[in-house]
């Protein structure tokens, strides 16, 4: 561990040919640090349990439970770890003692074998820099950390030939009371739902208007929301760290992940079919999704979804496949442009047109509904009594009855007492023959059922059923001419829907960004959805399921620390810069259609629009932006359009990124704290929906950082995430953190306060019953033995006692010597159906999007799966200037999105990767194997990558046919063609670091990804679920 | 498989008949293998003791898909043990084809490597994955076992290393580092001669291939050649029949 005064080393490669830097900025110029304890000579004999720290890896989003063997201080080999259902199916029991789980391994991926080269990537960066030039430049200084701090917290000329005021954190930290926020936030309720006006907020709050962002728009918020901190990828612990800091410590409303450049429209797709009626409303709705019960499915078709490359994750879901594909019990089909590992397993594959999901599952939809192969009794069910008297689980709004509008437009659903049959706004509708049935969706009581395809006229009013409005849309063409629409043979389609409804509730469409990543991505995973929904396989073993969730890190009923206790919090308001989860028609910006930029009333975390919202400074200006472990440059579809903005000092003053790289995005910021990466720190991975146990795996440091050791709030730890925060917090003596800082919980001074309180609560259970035992005295040492390489700033064990108290101390030992905690392997099913379950209403039909209005062309929004063509912002056909060739694109299992690149064990297999094109293709454009080619588009004719720093990068590939592809599509696989990440030169301190070529090989053609013809500055996007567009780009192909 | 492996390690060693079996039917291609084993044995930027294959047959809505990892077969008659003098490779009783790296150096290191027909061997150069960059890695450099004794790298140069069925986590009771780490679960490792365990059990079940079998080199890893039965994917005896 380095302090900050340490003196530079220099170290010269064994290649010799070059001197390199004498700096100790990057991880290659800092001497290998000797590890507490000699040196010892490498265990000839059995690994000891005390080799091992299990935790959780994140060389992926699927975070596949591991442990690492530890030598000499250095992490040297990573394994599976059996005690996690993602790493071993069935994963054995949690009770094993960890001397016998020593020796057994389970599995995982190449990228988590290969994760200790994050860790030890020679460019990582490990002392905090700041840019020496302009944005971009590439020319960096270091910086002492709390020097850092303090400029980024008071601001002020710290870029001397900028000659320009930076605004620092304190300054933006403007209204502080919380009072005074729950009573600007109330009264801005007002002027929203038009009950108070503008003026009469003005005079009642004239004492406090000064920290509005504009009094004249009191629904902006305050200034505090010109802080905007956006994240890559992060998960519990530190999103709760990070949500404290943001929203209930300094009062900003603007904490924005990721989430659209990732599935976007699956999440809010599955947010609106789980809302809930509420006093006349809708809530509760969840953004979460449905995945497969894999183990016990016979009839999988995975649509857009490449499971066993990407995905949640191919580390177990290979093994519960190719156990059922053996056992000869699982029949699977692909539907996916691309030929991709899981086809080569399938009994199908379906080479569909990119964007054309929902064709192929309204005519999937039309063949189910025409020869009677739905769940009848299922979709007859109304209510929760009615689906409980047939064992199940869940029940839809099939039969609800629905208002039709003079204009034969679905509109919102009747209530009964609109025809006289009493109830309140929560009361709706069904239908048996000419008798209407009136009932609450909740109600346990009193079954509802009601016909399924209903089209009359009640009072006066025209009805039509859920259902009915499916059917129609399902109906509107013939099987032939949707066939036509997604370029499939009818018999094809047919023999997948014959296959799908064969297998009883056994059967599964499993979706993934193949389906969602486009601009009518929302209406294709309802689509899609729709699906499932009609054989009723919701929560049954091998049918569709919501996951098992995870046990409760931050407290709940029972658990011994509640983690969102906060001395004095503040209720952060206004709209976000984003525009997310509020309508255009109730803010006071409302100016007719188009808006300026879309708002997204169903959807968050529109990663796509924070920075170009910040360049349009609409809603407002923003003052600073903080960007945690993500690269949005590189990651989104036109990723380029960003770099203008990001250097625009008036759009952005204050730009900090968190990140262990110069990257494709921290490389235009003004200051880079380092951190620890996934082998050094905190983090509580949780789940995803494609796990039917519950799991708390646990990620926790496992190897020395070579970042510095800073001082904050008295307590010694490494710079990091955690460091900064803290850090920031204790120079604006702001509430939440520090002494005191988690109110009745205790004192925030250091991450392990937190962290492992979190622990604790897992160690907890799920109840009294559920506690877990003491670690045992020879556990405690193998404990403290493994981790007796680890420095006092990041292991002290009387210190990590204190954070718990004694009571606990044995029982975080039990969790964290296996590294976390997660049910039985039989316990995950309970009869025929999974134990964690949905459990209510699954909306076939969508009352809030009917109601809301598509901010940029002020029609309502259809409520229900349809087919909708590709489109614009503006909803036009997208322009291609001739392009034809469709591109899409695809993750190999040997690399993440973006940062895997630094693996140099994984690019050895696979250095750069291809343009895939199907022959036919190829030889119709003079395209040769091994032949390297221009990517061009409507707007990036000239095929390049401005770096706005005089860099232009030619977007260029090495040609590759392949017979996998559909004609008229061309593919790249995601992760190369980097152009940071240590695939640039840069200067630190004056020294030239020069760029490793390996990691700029390939091409990633993110830029020639269409900007949409309105806004200019961004991708294509599903304006209604948020989705960051990546396959509906037309692209031409010139040999170069 | 650890009970199998318990089991025959309980077996005097010359008693043991350690073979792989490899379901290629479950193979998805990934290379988790061939990483896992890279960072177990340490093995440089010079070569690979493992790699997998990923073949792409067929046309139009037919394509077919196969994976097929090959590492040293461990040949009951191996060309590169008669390639070099005597001794200097050394077919063990378990089977496992060992190397001597005191003696198997420069023109004999070379001389293996070219005459094992499954390019299964490579020759040690002692470059590092992270040259070139700012610093070599302390895990490159790092001891491992290999052949009962540690080694480092620097120490090996122009010696021939191969796959050698991860010797040191069978004698501490773990399987090899690609059979463990397998995501599709394709890999076996076991003793054939116990005739319950499972290798014996997946030998006796399923037609199987040995790759080049026609040279008469007896190699000690077997491939599944079934299909699936839902999937009318090429089996591997579509091509090698």
């Amino acid at each position: 561990m380095r302090n900050e005064n340490t003196s530079a080393m220099s170290t010269v490669s064994g290649t010799g040919r070059r001197q390199f830097l004498k700096t100790t900025a990057l991880l290659g110029g800092v001497m290998a640090a000797t590890p507490a304890g000699s040196e010892e000579s490498v265990n000839l004999q059995s690994p000891r349990a005390s080799d091992y720290i299990y935790t959780t890896c994140l060389q992926c989003n699927t975070g596949c439970e591991f442990k690492v063997r530890i030598q000499n201080g250095i992490a040297v080999k990573i394994d599976g770890n059996p005690y996690g259902p993602r790493a071993m199916v069935p994963h054995i029991p949690w009770n094993t003692p960890v001397q016998v789980a020593a020796r057994v391994h389970g599995s995982i991926c190449p990228k988590g074998q290969a994760g200790m080269q994050t860790t030890y990537d020679p460019y990582r960066v490990v002392q905090v820099l700041k840019r020496a030039g302009p944005r971009g430049s590439n020319r960096w200084v270091t910086i002492p950390f709390h020097q850092a701090v303090r400029e980024i917290v008071e601001g002020g000329n710290v870029f001397p030939w900028e000659n320009r005021r930076v605004p620092g954190l304190r300054e933006i930290w403007s209204l502080r009371d919380p009072k005074v926020f729950a009573e600007m936030a109330a009264d801005v309720a007002l002027i929203q739902s038009k009950k108070m006006t503008v003026a009469e907020f003005k005079a009642k709050h004239a004492a406090n208007l000064r920290h509005l962002i504009d009094p004249d728009h009191p629904d902006l918020g305050p200034i505090n929301n010109q802080f905007v901190f956006a994240w890559g990828r992060l998960k519990a612990g530190r999103s709760d760290l990070i949500t404290r800091f943001v929203r209930s410590s300094f009062g900003s409303v603007n904490a924005h992940g990721h989430t659209t450049v990732c599935q976007g429209s699956i999440y809010f797709a599955g947010k609106a079919m789980s809302d809930a009626p509420s006093g006349g409303g809708w809530t509760g709705g969840a953004k979460a999704y449905w995945m497969a019960d894999t183990s016990n499915a016979e009839f999988i078709i995975y649509w857009g979804a490449n499971i066993l490359e990407a995905n949640y994750g191919p580390t177990f879901k290979a093994r519960q496949i190719m156990q059922s594909l053996a056992a000869g019990r699982l029949k699977l089909a692909v539907v996916d442009p691309r030929f991709s590992s899981i086809a080569a397993k399938a009994w199908k594959w379906l080479p569909i047109k990119p964007g054309t999901d929902a064709a192929l599952a309204m005519a999937m939809i039309r063949w189910i509904l025409e020869h009677s192969r739905y769940d009848y009794r299922y979709l007859s069910n109304a209510n929760r009594a009615a689906a409980a008297a047939d064992g199940e689980p869940t029940w839809t709004n099939a039969t609800w009855l629905v208002k039709i509008e003079p204009d034969g437009r679905p509109g919102a659903f009747l209530r009964a007492s609109e025809i006289g049959l009493g109830g309140d706004a929560d009361t709706f509708v069904c239908i048996q023959g000419d008798r209407p049935i009136a009932f609450k969706s909740d109600d346990a009581q009193n079954p509802a059922e009601g016909d399924l395809f209903v089209d009359t006229v009640i009072r006066g009013i025209r009805v039509k059923s859920g259902l009915q409005i499916l059917w129609e849309e399902a109906r509107s063409k013939t099987l032939a001419q949707w066939a036509e629409i997604c370029g499939l043979p009818v018999s094809e389609i047919e023999a997948l829907a014959d296959g799908f409804t064969s297998h009883g509730k056994r059967a599964v469409v499993e979706i993934h960004r193949g389906v969602s990543q486009h601009t009518n991505g929302f209406y294709n995973v309802l689509a899609a959805y729709a699906l499932n929904v009609l054989i009723g396989n919701l929560d049954w073993k091998g049918g569709l399921i919501y996951g098992g969730g995870s046990y409760g890190e931050t407290g709940g009923s029972g658990r011994p620390f509640q983690l969102g206790a906060h001395p004095s919090p503040v209720s952060p308001f206004g709209i976000t810069i984003i525009r997310s989860e509020t309508k255009y028609e109730s803010s006071t910006l409302f100016e007719g259609y188009p808006a300026k930029r879309p708002w997204y009333p169903l959807a968050s975390d529109i990663y796509q629009e924070i920075i170009p919202s910040a360049g349009d400074q609409y809603p407002y200006p923003i003052k600073a932006l903080f960007l945690y472990m993500g690269s949005p440059v590189y990651a989104l579809p036109a990723g380029h359009a960003l770099i203008p903005i990001l250097q625009d000092t008036s759009k952005i003053p204050l730009f900090v990124a968190i990140d262990i790289t110069i990257g494709e995005t921290s490389m235009y910021a003004d200051y880079i704290f380092p951190d620890l990466t996934y082998l050094e720190r905190w983090e509580f991975h949780r789940t995803h929906p494609s796990i039917a146990h519950r799991v708390s795996p646990v990620r926790q440091p496992a190897v020395a950082s070579p970042n510095p050791t800073v001082r904050v709030y008295g307590e010694e730890m490494p710079v990091s995430l955690e460091a900064l925060l803290l850090a920031i917090a204790e120079q604006l003596g702001m509430p939440g953190f520090g002494p005191g800082g988690l109110g009745a919980a205790g004192d925030l001074t250091r991450p392990e306060d937190f962290y492992l309180k979190m622990v604790a609560n897992i160690a907890y259970g799920d109840s009294a019953a559920d506690v877990c035992p003491d670690a045992d005295d020879e556990e405690v040492r193998i404990f403290l033995e493994a981790r007796s390489h680890l420095p006092k700033s990041m292991f002290d064990p009387d210190r990590w006692k204190q954070a718990v108290g004694d009571a606990w101390w044995r029982k975080v030992i039990y969790v964290l010597n296996r590294g976390g905690r997660w049910w039985p392997y039989e316990y995950a099913w309970q009869g025929d159906q999974v134990r964690s379950k949905y459990g209510k209403l699954i909306n076939l039909y969508l009352e809030n999007a009917a109601t809301t209005r598509n901010s940029m062309t002020g029609e309502w929004l259809k409520g229900y799966p349809a087919y909708v063509p590709v489109a614009d912002s503006l909803g036009r056909p997208i322009e291609h200037a001739g392009a034809t060739l469709h591109l899409i694109t695809s993750r190999t299992i040997l690399h993440t999105k973006s940062r895997t690149i630094s693996n140099y064990w994984l690019t050895a297999i696979q250095p750069e990767n291809v343009i895939e094109i199907h022959p036919s293709d190829a030889a119709r454009l003079g395209l040769r194997d091994n032949q390297r080619a221009w990517i061009l588009s409507a707007t990036n004719p000239e095929a390049s990558w401005d770096l706005g720093n005089g860099i232009r990068l030619p977007i260029v590939g090495r040609v590759m046919t392949r017979e996998g592809i559909r004609p008229g599509v061309v593919n790249f696989v995601l992760g190369y063609g980097h152009f940071a990440y240590g695939a640039l030169d840069v200067v630190i301190d004056g020294q030239l670091i020069p760029r490793d070529p390996r990691r700029a090989a390939g091409v990633h053609a993110n830029a020639v990804m269409r900007l949409d013809d309105y806004l200019r500055n961004t991708g294509l996007s599903d304006v209604v679920g948020g989705s960051a567009v990546f396959y509906d780009t037309k692209v031409v192909l010139v040999p170069a | 498989m650890l009970a199998d492996l318990d089991a025959a390690l309980a077996k005097p060693a010359e008693k043991r008949r350690w073979v792989m079996v490899v379901d290629t039917r479950k193979c998805i291609g990934c290379n988790a293998c061939t990483v896992a084993c890279r960072a177990e044995n340490q093995v440089g930027p010079a070569g690979s003791y493992r790699r997998v294959l990923r073949i792409e047959s067929g046309a139009g809505p037919w394509v077919a898909g196969t994976f097929k990892p090959a590492n040293c077969m461990h040949c009951d008659n191996p060309p590169c043990a008669r390639a070099v003098p005597a001794g200097m490779i050394r077919k063990r009783p378990d089977g496992i084809v060992e190397l001597d790296y005191t003696r198997l150096k420069g023109q004999y290191a070379h001389a293996a490597a070219a005459a094992c027909p499954y390019g299964a061997i490579h020759v040690e150069d002692g470059r590092n994955f992270t040259d070139g960059t700012p610093a070599v890695q302390e895990y490159e450099k790092r001891e491992f076992v290999e052949y009962g004794k540690s080694w480092r790298r620097t120490e090996l140069v122009g010696v021939a290393r191969k796959c050698h069925f991860c010797l040191h986590l069978l004698e501490a009771g773990s399987l090899p580092a690609c059979v463990s780490t397998c995501v599709g679960g394709a890999m076996h490792f076991g003793d054939a001669s116990l005739p319950n365990s499972l290798v014996s059990e997946l030998l006796n079940k399923n037609r199987t291939l040995r790759h080049k079998e026609d040279l008469g080199t007896a190699p000690r890893v077997y491939y599944v050649a079934e299909p699936f039965p839902t999937t009318p994917q090429a089996a591997c005896n579509t091509c090698h029949y």
